[in-house]
Parts: C-alpha cells; structure tokens; sequence
C-alpha cells in the first residue's frame, strides 16, 4: 500500500501541532484512510503507554538539598566579595602607613645653638688669650700673682661678655 | 499578585537571595521530571538539577530575557544531562540497574494500577533510545512541550523535532513491541 500523503503529517496532528486548516483536512481524510487511521492510533497508544513511565514529582529531601546547594553557591560568593573587599581594605592601610612613614615631618625640634662671640672661652683657654674686661672685678689680691696666674681668669673673663643664646 | 519568573530573576539578579530561591520550588519539580527521564539513575538526576540550577544563579546576570526562564533553565538542564550521561556512559559497561534488556518481554496489561514493574520496564526502553531522540520524546511525551518550545530548548529548527520525534517513535514502538494497553 503506498503511503498516504497525510502520513508524514501525523505526528504533528497527533501532538497538535498542524496548522488549522491542515488539522480540517486531516480529520476529514481519516475516516476514508485505513492506513492514516491505523497510524494515528498507534500513535495514541504509544503515547498512552509512554505517560505510564512519567517520573515521580521529586521529593522534598531532594528539594532540600537544591536549596542547600543555591545556598552554598550564594555563600561562595559572599566570601569571594569580602575577601576581595578586605584585600582592596588592607591596600589602603599598607599605603597610607607608608605615606604617613615617609612623609615630610615638621621641623618641631631645633636644637638651640647659642651664638658667641668669635672668641669664646673655649676658644680663649686654648689659645691662652686673657682679655681682662674693664668692668670685670680683678681677682682678689689675697691671691698671690702665682695663684692669680692658675686662677682660671679666662673663666671669669669669658663668662663676662655677653653670650647670645638661640631659643629653647 | 505573585511576580512573574523574570521578575524573580531581576531581584535575584539584584541580589535578593529569597527570589531564586521562589524560582527553586516553582520550577524544581518539573526540571526534576525532566531531569529523571534524561539521566541513568534518580541520583544523577538530582545531580543534573543542582547544576541546573546552580548554573541558572550564575548565569542569571547574563540572560536577556529573549526565551522565557523556563525555557532558558530547561536548555541548561538538557545541556547538564547530556554532559552527565556522557561521563558516566564511560563508566557504565552496562546498562543501569533498572534497565531491563533493549526489549523487554512483552506482558498482559491489566484494568489494575499501574505496576512499578511496568513503568520502570518502558522508562528503561526511553532510555536506549539515542540521546537526540530521547531528548524529544520526553520533553514531547512527558512534559506535552510543543514543538516550538522543543526547538527553543534545544536550538535546533522545528522540522529536526518533528524528524527526530517521528524516528524516536518508530524506534519505541519496535522495542515495546507487545505492551498492550486496555
């Protein structure tokens, strides 16, 4: 028997997938088609048997551990974004301690330099220079000219004259 | 009013973990389905649906909303059963435990229940089939997708479905040969 022209299009009348008007004129052929007809039925029957292997709903252990593993998901993320944030956190922290480290510092500290005449007394016992100041009290005559000569006259005199001090 | 799946995936996307989450129950028990038909046992199937879903949360921020969510989480889920069925096909040298042979023995159907004997008998023969015939058959059969939708999940044209689905059946119909059904 050669095949219907209508028979390619049976699976998709079967399935309900045929335009309308291909539907029409597939449901007016049948009844005159043994072969169409023997088809469409083994189609439903296949289709009957095949409903009978339908899976079971899943089951709420199932559902459970879907949900656990989205969570587990969503947690790896919060992880990845906190890490992220504490490195970028830790960045700026290593930055601006260096900065403030290597930063230009205030002149807060001057050690006080005083200023002295050319010739202080330093200078003045070294180079055995004795300047008696007109205003400077002479030794007392007490003193004999020896311990006049070891009294450290460079002492006094050097302390008479005005010494400049810078600021404390 | 409940909001729509792509509202969900909007807030999730957003970050409102409690959106995927309502995507999960409205959507889980039929990828199950899905899910069961297409893997060797139930615990690969599971396995594929956690992916799924997984994959769905890490995607989401991508998908532009051009096939419906369903859609779009039904390809990741044929996409994952594929992957999952190839790697343990190479550590299957048989069939799976609930598989019976390629054709089964033939038996009286009668007015009764529906026996698990019968249901685990024709859910092994689906799974001989070949993967891009099993695919069809079960999105077609078993969760009544139309054509269009076939098409859309698997990105292939609709005239693949309707070949694959006209050869999965003639491919059936040759295993279960002697199911009868009242």
């Amino acid at each position: 028997m050669s095949q219907c022209s209508y028979q390619s299009s049976l699976d998709a009348y079967h399935d309900g997938q045929t335009p309308p008007e291909l539907a029409r004129e597939i449901e007016q052929h049948l009844p005159a088609c043994d072969a169409c007809s023997a088809e469409l039925g083994r189609l439903v029957e296949l289709s009957q048997l095949l409903r009978t292997a339908q899976p079971e709903a899943i089951h709420a252990d199932e559902l459970a551990r879907v949900h656990q593993a989205v969570e587990g998901v969503e947690d790896r993320g919060v992880i990845r974004l906190v890490t992220g944030l504490s490195a970028v956190a830790a960045s700026i922290l290593i930055i601006s301690g260096s900065w403030l480290y290597d930063g230009p510092r205030p002149n807060t500290m001057q050690i006080a330099r005083p200023t002295v005449p050319e010739q202080t007394w330093e200078r003045m016992a070294s180079a055995g220079q004795i300047d008696v100041p007109v205003d400077v009290p002479q030794v007392g005559t007490a003193l004999d000219d020896r311990t006049q000569r070891d009294t450290a006259d460079w002492m006094v005199i050097g302390m008479g004259g005005p010494v400049e001090h810078g600021n404390h | 009013m409940e909001p729509g799946d792509l509202e969900l995936v909007h807030r999730a996307a957003r970050g409102e973990s409690p959106a995927f989450h309502a995507l999960v129950d409205r959507h889980a028990s039929e990828l199950m389905r899905l899910a069961v038909s297409l893997s060797a046992t139930r615990a690969d199937a599971e396995d594929v649906l956690q992916e799924t879903f997984i994959g769905a949360y890490q995607g989401m921020r991508r998908f532009d909303g051009r096939a419906s969510v369903k859609t779009w989480m039904k390809r990741i889920l044929v996409r994952q059963a594929a992957r999952h069925w190839n790697r343990s096909k190479r550590s299957r040298s048989t069939l799976p435990i609930d598989a019976a042979e390629a054709s089964p023995a033939p038996r009286e159907i009668s007015n009764g229940p529906i026996g698990v004997d019968r249901r685990m008998d024709v859910a092994a023969v689906v799974r001989t089939l070949a993967p891009e015939h099993r695919e069809v058959i079960v999105m077609r059969e078993f969760d009544q997708m139309s054509y269009a939708e076939i098409a859309e999940v698997l990105q292939v044209p609709i005239g693949t479905v309707e070949s694959r689905l006209h050869r999965a059946r003639a491919d059936l119909r040759t295993k279960l040969q002697g199911y009868n059904v009242d």
